[in-house]
């Protein structure tokens, strides 16, 4: 017991180091005080091994933080996790949330820890990974977003809890607030097709989720009376999702295309608590499109959504190489 | 329409994360011999302003002796002002150049010998380059509309994961590794540590770095994990020490040994790399691992034989260094640790009966003894208890012995561990006083072939008496 604590002293002596007095530092060091309180209160060594596992997972989280800021510091990360916090900034300024995620370097999959509410990427995303950043902030937002009137409430939270599906309101919040960029994303680069039908111990199975997130845009555009998202998933999320599968999202027989699943409770919460943070085309996908060709600033309304589909479209349309990666990471990092 | 080009996408991004795995090593790298460059860069500029020195000593001397100098009677009044104040810019320009030096010295003693660190990422490349070369054949196949989609699918999935994957993981720990330790986040241990690799393992063999986990990685990346990055974990070093000979069948005797009838138990490898660690470092592998790493009853660690066992070929091991009579103090330290060990199972309701066949401990440490691997032994005890009671300035303990420099190292981790049981209550300060000596090992790689300067305490210089 003593050794784990000396351990968390150093953990928490390690992140006010890199991170001096910012609220990730200090919840380190809150989370590492009630770890040093339950450790007091271990008396089995069943509970012991429980609360070592806690610990274990609390110092890998923090060294993940700490390897993120030296490699920035250290100027190898080619500027990613600028562009990074850049995202999240403006994922929390939409949503209303305080700004306090953070990003973690792993070699493995993107995840999202809520004791330090930290994201951890690659070392090295391109502006083609980073829409994945607004699935691992959804877990965020989740916890955090509050009731538009009921301030006590966390509208989100209740709706997860209640329904067990808090990977799909990540996925919908994801879609609602940097549109078709993040169901692109998922479908181009993160989704085996030999395991497409497959859920696992903590997601349920990518078909449900596509899904889910088709049936959102096809609702939104129902709701606003806007083409632009039920059309970005006819034109470029169920072609992908066939060409990788080798079968429609929806075959034959299966449930009808406009069965909505969970996305319409969802969206009714999203739109009553988060309607700022919606993505919405407007005028912006060209000056985006422009600003990411190198023909000048992107112009006033543009936002890193706007950036993220952009940089989408012209991957789509063979225009998306080192340069408008470098140039879209630079713009998310000056905050578009 | 098919998933073709999404396939090709992917390896796309898979090319381009590979090139950028590759630029960011040449980063590291190019960093590291800047800051080397402008060392040395600086070390000439030194060189330099003691000739002047010298030569402003010489004009002051002749412009004083007037006309009977060498300069005769200098009267234009510009240049002999300038003459007069040469001594004084000189002196400015050597302060200037201390104050640089006092910036970039501390850096320089993080910085990990460049040799070592290139022949890493020499391996990292190599590996990186390979993969390059494996993901671009897939890319070209993807090319071809006649190639089998499915199967290259399988291909691209399995590449992701048994080869590109632990490849970025490799790359993941090794550059920040490197970071953290540049920024002394790890508070030198590293350094500590990468003394002890070059006692274990011979001069730029193998390279400290902190990690998440302790492991050996890229045949030659000693991960110390986090928060073991203190002098009292060093001696856990050893144990990676020990895979890292094992792996490379750097010990035929033990090779053989382990590939014949006796050596065939569960988790051979695994026993044997304790039994080095414990061969080569003595009781403080032991101290070491007893305190962080084993405890008696819990089940075994994920690819692991059972503690109990891992304490068993430890003791074993250390058991059979000491003097065949037991005669020395060493035995009584084994005989310690041992009952330490016990009185832990017994306290947690283990069974601290052996389990392991003598047999195999015999053989193992017959094979460690054959393969004429530097071991702790018996007489390096004797310096242990000498530098211990000096650690904690006990009177009447006398001065230390002077050390060999092979065996410094080991010596004082062991005295350390010693000290500390001694006087628990000084633990902080015994661990200062043992980073401070280890750290004046003239064999430094964390400077490279400059040895460090000497410290400003009364402390030993490096392998001297007093």
């Amino acid at each position: 017991m003593r050794a784990e604590i000396e351990a968390l002293e150093r953990t928490a002596e390690l992140v006010l180091r890199v991170a001096g007095d910012t609220p990730v530092a200090q919840a380190l060091r809150a989370h590492a005080g009630d770890l040093v309180r339950e450790l007091g209160r271990v008396r089995t060594w069943a509970a012991l091994a429980d609360r070592r596992a806690l610990c274990r997972k609390a110092r890998a989280e923090a060294l993940c933080y700490t390897q993120a800021v030296l490699l920035r510091e250290h100027g190898l990360d080619g500027g990613a996790m600028a562009a990074a916090e850049g995202l999240v900034a403006h994922l929390c300024r939409t949503a209303g949330v305080p700004p306090n995620v953070v990003i973690g370097v792993s070699a493995g999959p993107e995840s999202f820890t809520r004791a330090f509410d930290l994201v951890r990427l690659p070392p090295h995303p391109t502006v083609w990974h980073l829409p994945v950043l607004a699935h691992e902030v959804g877990h965020y937002v989740v916890r955090e977003l509050r009731h538009v009137r009921e301030r006590d409430e966390r509208p989100l939270r209740e709706l997860a809890d209640r329904t067990g599906e808090e990977e799909l309101v990540a996925d919908c919040y994801a879609a609602y607030t940097i549109g078709p960029a993040y169901p692109l994303s998922c479908v181009w680069l993160r989704i085996d097709p030999e395991r497409a039908d497959v859920p696992g111990t903590t997601h349920p199975s990518w078909r449900r989720r596509v899904r889910t997130m088709v049936a959102l845009l096809r609702s939104m555009t129902a709701k606003y009376g806007t083409g632009q998202y039920a059309a970005a998933a006819e034109r470029m999320i169920l072609p992908a999702w066939s060409r990788l599968t080798g079968s429609p999202l929806w075959p034959e027989g299966d449930a009808p295309p406009e069965e909505p699943g969970p996305a319409r409770a969802i969206l009714t919460q999203l739109d009553r608590h988060l309607g700022p943070a919606r993505y919405d085309v407007g005028p912006h996908l060209a000056s985006a499109a422009q600003a990411l060709a190198g023909d000048g600033p992107p112009g006033p309304g543009v936002t890193a959504a706007h950036l993220l589909n952009a940089a989408w479209s012209a991957r789509l349309r063979g225009d998306g190489g080192p340069d408008l990666d470098r140039r879209a990471l630079a713009l998310l990092a000056g905050g578009a | 329409m098919d998933g073709r080009a999404i396939l090709r996408t992917r390896l796309d991004t898979l090319l381009s994360d590979l090139a950028k795995v590759s630029r960011a090593v040449d980063l590291a790298t190019a960093k590291r011999e800047h800051i080397h460059a402008a060392l040395d860069s600086l070390a000439h500029a030194e060189a330099g302003v003691r000739v002047l020195e010298v030569t402003a000593a010489v004009v002051g001397i002749e412009l004083g002796a007037g006309e009977d100098g060498q300069l005769g009677a200098v009267t234009e009044h510009r240049l002999l002002t300038s003459l007069n104040d040469l001594g004084a810019d000189v002196r400015k320009v050597q302060e200037e150049l201390a104050a640089i030096k006092r910036l970039l010295e501390p850096v320089r003693d993080r910085m990990v010998v460049i040799g070592n660190q290139k022949a890493l990422e020499a391996a990292l490349q190599d590996d990186c380059f390979d993969l390059t070369e494996e993901a671009r054949e897939l890319r070209e196949l993807a090319d071809d509309d006649a190639a089998d989609l499915p199967g290259l699918w399988r291909d691209y999935l399995g590449f992701v994961d048994t080869k590109a994957r632990p490849l970025f993981d490799a790359y993941v720990d090794f550059i920040s590794g490197l970071a953290v330790r540049d920024s002394d986040l790890d508070g030198s241990v590293c350094a500590i540590s990468d003394h002890l690799l070059t006692r274990l393992l011979g001069q730029h063999e193998a390279l400290s770095l902190p990690a998440r986990e302790a492991a050996l990685s890229m045949h030659a990346i000693i991960k110390l994990g986090f928060p073991e990055w203190g002098v009292w974990s060093v001696p856990l070093a050893a144990r990676e020490a020990g895979a890292n000979l094992l792996r490379n069948a750097k010990i035929r005797t033990l090779h053989r040994f382990l590939n014949g009838p006796r050596g065939r138990v569960p988790g051979a490898e695994q026993l044997a790399e304790d039994a080095l660690g414990a061969f080569m470092l003595g009781p403080a592998y032991a101290r070491a691992m007893f305190t962080f790493r084993l405890r008696p009853g819990w089940p075994a660690q994920p690819g692991m034989p059972p503690d109990t066992q891992r304490a068993e070929i430890i003791l074993g091991i250390l058991r059979r260094q000491g003097d065949p009579d037991g005669q020395d103090a060493f035995s009584d330290e084994v005989a310690r640790l041992s009952a330490f060990w016990e009185s832990a199972a017994t306290d947690l309701g283990a069974d601290p009966a052996a389990r392991l066949d003598p047999g195999f401990v015999a053989g193992v440490h017959e094979a460690l003894r054959m393969g004429r691997r530097r071991d702790f032994s018996a007489a390096n005890w004797g310096e242990t208890v000498l530098w211990a009671r000096h650690l904690l300035d006990r009177p009447g303990g006398g001065q230390p012995p002077e050390l060999v420099e092979a065996d410094r190292v080991v010596i004082l981790l062991n005295a350390g561990w010693l000290a500390r049981l001694e006087s628990p209550e000084r633990e902080p300060a015994v661990a200062d006083r043992l980073m401070e000596l280890i750290r004046q090992n003239g064999t430094s790689r964390a400077s490279g072939a400059r040895p460090l300067p000497p410290p400003a305490s009364p402390h030993l210089p490096p392998g001297r008496s007093r």
